[in-house]
């Protein structure tokens, strides 16, 4: 699966959809880490995922730890009621920087 | 690429000019009259070719009742038709082997023109169709060839390419290396020549015959070119095997020919074109015969014979080979599923506070639980959840499990310890996976408990009254940040129990097909019979999303019970 890129303000945004599971996160990470490769900051915009399972979890974890050694900014934006509903009860939810929009995100700071 | 374009089709300046002998008989023919002083003007004016002319009615090929002295003659005894046909042969031959077109070998292209042209005149015969007009447009048919190559000098070397393939291959070749057929520069030609009233029809469509409107009389000439086509290339196509078969085929489709007909046919085609070739001059080097022909078929079809039992070896070596690298995973998967058993814990029997499960959707499980007794008596209990499935999350699986029994003897406070293991799994953390755990220590002389949540469902405290309490997850999963604080909780297990699960169970399907989910879970708790044994508690909620021992799970499934 080919997830969609976009670049806004200084930004790459990637955006997630449908069921992250053991199927596609493997296409997930593969397009997040590419993107971090650029030296970009990197916003994952998760309003259109329908599922995500520990192996779509472990690729944002993976995105997020390389992100933090590289000193770039790794964020999730938009976060679907299924997606969150898996974060809280990991309690990543207290682990990834969340924004509800992407406008937040960027002018954050 | 290049390919012939508009302004060569309008000049078409390559393309030799009609001499004037030809243009004057097609003007006679046309009329249809027998113009005297006509054509006494054109056997002066053409001496050597009229003479060449008589020469091959004269011959025994021709067969007529008595030797002619003049076209006029020839034309009374044979008929027009037949006279003009011949000097079209004659004209046609004599006006491209003038001319030297690069690559081509001109003579051989004239030899398959026979070929072509002996076997639409055997077919003609056997059908009962004019054989002289068959003969001619089988020879003329694929002039078309020589003028793709006149016309587009640069192709030269690929003449040979074309002329080994069969009369398909060579007809779709043509289109991508000269954008044009053959069958269209035969059009040209015809154009040039005026030679539409003359078979030019049949001619133009012998690779087109199925689509062919036409007299029921030109539409047979139409199939006969197809056939002679192929006949012509047993001789000529390297895959003679293919062609030969082919032949068969198309002249018992198209003319109801037995086999062994088709092969005399074939066979006669050498004699016919050395009988044939003497008599209008047309030179003649090569001599196959068809037992040669089929000799050469043969060791193709043993070559193929060969190739395909070789395949079939291969490919049975192939499949063993892969029994066997199979055979050898699962082997190893059997090991390595015997080892992950290992680390989980023996079953204490009654008495022990500590009761766990653990199933795997696949070979191998990605969850585990453990238990150990401290010297002091109190006891550590562990479950938890890696990311993923497979062998990646059962190899994480032995290391995080192994981590826990190995600090936990030296370590006594969950919260540290989970701290410990968390800073080791980040160090070495691969792919971002990570593992959910629920972590505790028991002392069963107090009953009192210090537990530990990082990332994993809710454990569930079970009061005989029904749920006491949810304690969620406190901390992220281990292996995400090598920062995270895992704190405690402190509380007295008294009557309570304390399930622990990972979240296969629910996220497990109902025999309904809904998700059991955390309410599904609560439910099936809370009504469980009082004198139910811990291990019937965990049958019990385990049958809830495995129906039977066979039907697969969607995900590892893995519940820790506690109870005084």
């Amino acid at each position: 699966m080919k997830y969609p890129v976009t670049e806004k303000s200084g930004y790459m945004i990637i955006s997630l959809t449908g069921e992250v599971d053991l199927n596609f996160s493997p296409d997930a990470r593969q397009q997040i880490l590419k993107c971090l490769k650029q030296n970009k900051n990197l916003l994952v915009d998760l309003s259109q995922v329908e599922y995500i399972d520990s192996s779509g979890v472990a690729s944002l974890v993976e995105g997020f730890q390389v992100a933090r050694q590289q000193k770039q900014t790794f964020a999730l934006v938009g976060v679907s009621r299924a997606a969150m509903q898996v974060l809280q009860l990991a309690r990543l939810d207290k682990v990834f920087p969340i924004f509800d929009s992407l406008d937040d995100a960027i002018n954050h700071k | 690429m290049s390919y012939i374009n508009l302004d060569d089709r309008i000049h078409a300046s390559n393309i030799p000019d009609i001499p004037d002998l030809a243009r004057g008989f097609l003007q006679l023919h046309a009329h249809n009259i027998l113009d005297r002083p006509a054509l006494e003007a054109l056997q002066k004016q053409y001496p050597d070719f009229i003479a060449r002319m008589l020469a091959v009615f004269n011959s025994d090929h021709f067969n007529l009742t008595t030797k002619v002295a003049s076209i006029e003659e020839a034309i009374h005894l044979a008929g027009f038709e037949r006279v003009c046909r011949l000097m079209l042969c004659l004209v046609v031959h004599r006006s491209f082997s003038n001319i030297r077109i690069r690559g081509v070998d001109q003579e051989a292209f004239w030899v398959d023109s026979l070929r072509r042209a002996v076997s639409a005149r055997m077919i003609g015969e056997l059908i009962g169709l004019d054989a002289s007009l068959c003969f001619t447009a089988g020879f003329l048919q694929d002039v078309g060839f020589l003028l793709l190559f006149l016309l587009s000098p640069n192709k030269g070397m690929l003449w040979t390419e074309f002329r080994k393939r069969e009369p398909d291959a060579r007809y779709s070749m043509e289109r991508n290396i000269f954008n044009m057929n053959h069958d269209q520069a035969m059009e040209l030609f015809c154009q040039q020549w005026n030679l539409h009233d003359v078979m030019a029809k049949p001619v133009l469509a012998h690779h087109r015959c199925e689509k062919y409107d036409a007299p029921e009389l030109d539409k047979q000439l139409c199939k006969v070119l197809h056939c002679a086509d192929w006949m012509a290339a047993v001789y000529v196509a390297v895959d003679k095997n293919f062609v030969i078969n082919r032949c068969r085929q198309i002249l018992a489709e198209t003319f109801e020919m037995e086999r062994f007909r088709t092969e005399e046919l074939l066979a006669a085609i050498p004699d016919e074109i050395t009988l044939t070739a003497s008599v209008l001059g047309i030179p003649v080097k090569e001599h196959t015969k068809f037992s040669q022909v089929l000799l050469e078929a043969n060791i193709k079809l043993s070559e193929d014979n060969l190739n395909f039992q070789e395949l079939t070896l291969r490919l049975e070596q192939a499949l063993d080979e892969r029994d066997r690298l199979a055979a050898e995973l699962n082997k190893e998967l059997g090991l390595a599923r015997e080892i992950q058993r290992s680390l989980l814990p023996q079953d204490m029997g009654a008495g022990f506070p500590l009761t766990g499960i653990n199933i795997s959707a696949r070979d191998l499980s990605g969850d585990f639980y453990d238990y150990f007794t401290l010297p002091d008596g109190r006891i550590y209990f562990n479950l938890g959840d890696v990311s993923g499935k497979g062998v990646n999350a059962a190899l994480l699986m032995a290391k995080t499990s192994s981590l826990f029994r190995c600090l936990g003897k030296r370590i006594d406070h969950p919260g540290e310890l989970l701290a410990q293991i968390n800073i080791e799994l980040c160090e070495t953390s691969i792919h971002g996976m990570f593992v959910t755990m629920i972590a505790g220590i028991y002392d069963p002389e107090t009953g009192l408990l210090k537990l530990v949540n990082a990332g994993n469902p809710p454990a569930l405290l079970f009061s005989p009254h029904g749920l006491a309490r949810e304690i969620e997850a406190a901390a992220p999963p281990l292996g995400v940040l090598e920062d995270s604080k895992f704190p405690e909780i402190s509380l007295s297990l008294g009557d309570n129990s304390l399930y622990m699960f990972s979240d296969g169970v629910t996220e497990g399907y109902t025999e309904n097909g809904q998700t059991l989910g955390l309410s599904g879970l609560f439910k099936a708790i809370a009504t469980m019979p009082e004198q139910m044994t811990p291990q019937q508690r965990i049958a019990n909620i385990v049958k809830r999303i495995r129906h039977d021992d066979q039907s697969p799970l969607r995900d590892d499934v893995t519940i820790l019970l506690l109870q005084k």
